[in-house]
């Protein structure tokens, strides 16, 4: 029991060889994202930064 | 004298605070592990770009925003919004998998053979993995997507409920199922998944 929830499955049981392998078979697919794709993020994540300082900015003009 | 790492949510506080450096930080920790769920569960590298890209700006809106709760599971944070996103492109593409997790008359035997003839000829390391990838890649996206979960990011199975948004139950249903159908197509394609 988890809670008030009956679990109805257990955890299969896995041999070991086969989970290496199903790891394994993952991280040799392994991808790593492209540096523009990065860059974009970093990009919007620094545009919102001044366009939030910059509304801040309008809101103290405005207050004053 | 070692630097003394961050934690998730001192970089997202300090970030939230205007310091981009330890944003950077927090992308460079989870870069690699969000990008490869995603390409693990839409398998082309553009889409996996845009989903990732996608990720993080509602990432970033939602950390600016002041609506992350902090409970220690930034990554849990992001591979759920990760998830609702390809979600959506499949909704979108009217391509979201039709198979239920809790049949087992998954019709994986109306593929197409997902050995090569040279596979029982001399079958090395390499070869198991593109086979068990296929083999992988066949399954349901529910399936697959738990199976990378527990078994590569080793996560619990309350973790993947919660990402993906069903109960325990569901999860671990759908796990039992993924690794019933792997053996299925493995003996049906006379796979020997030892080294």
């Amino acid at each position: 029991m988890i809670g008030n929830a009956t679990l109805n499955y257990s955890e299969p049981i896995l041999d070991e060889t086969f989970t290496d392998q199903i790891k394994d078979a993952f991280a040799a697919d392994k991808r790593m994202p492209g540096k523009s794709v990065l860059s974009f993020i970093m990009g919007f994540a620094a545009a919102f930064e001044s366009l939030e300082s910059g509304m801040l900015g309008t809101m103290g003009v405005i207050n004053n | 004298m070692s630097e003394i790492r961050k934690s998730d949510y001192e970089l997202i506080e300090s970030y939230r605070k205007g310091c981009l450096s330890d944003f950077e930080l927090l992308v460079s920790r989870y870069q690699e592990q969000i990008y490869n769920y995603v390409f693990s569960l839409v398998r082309d590298r553009q889409l996996t770009d845009d989903i990732f890209q996608d990720t993080f700006v509602k990432i970033i809106r939602t950390l600016k925003a002041g609506l992350y709760k902090d409970e220690g599971k930034f990554i849990q944070f992001a591979m759920r919004i990760a998830h609702n996103l390809i979600i959506d492109h499949f909704r979108k593409e009217n391509r979201i998998p039709v198979v239920e997790s809790s049949s087992e008359d998954y019709n994986y035997l109306d593929n197409a053979p997902i050995t090569d003839p040279s596979v029982e000829q001399g079958m090395i390391v390499d070869q198991i993995h593109t086979d068990l990838r296929k083999m992988i890649d066949r399954l349901p996206m529910e399936q697959k997507e738990v199976l990378r979960m527990r078994i590569y990011d080793d996560m619990s199975f309350k973790e993947i409920a919660d990402i993906t948004n069903v109960s325990i139950n569901t999860a671990l249903g759908r796990m039992r199922y993924a690794l019933i159908n792997l053996r299925k197509m493995a003996e049906v394609n006379k796979m020997c998944l030892t080294y």
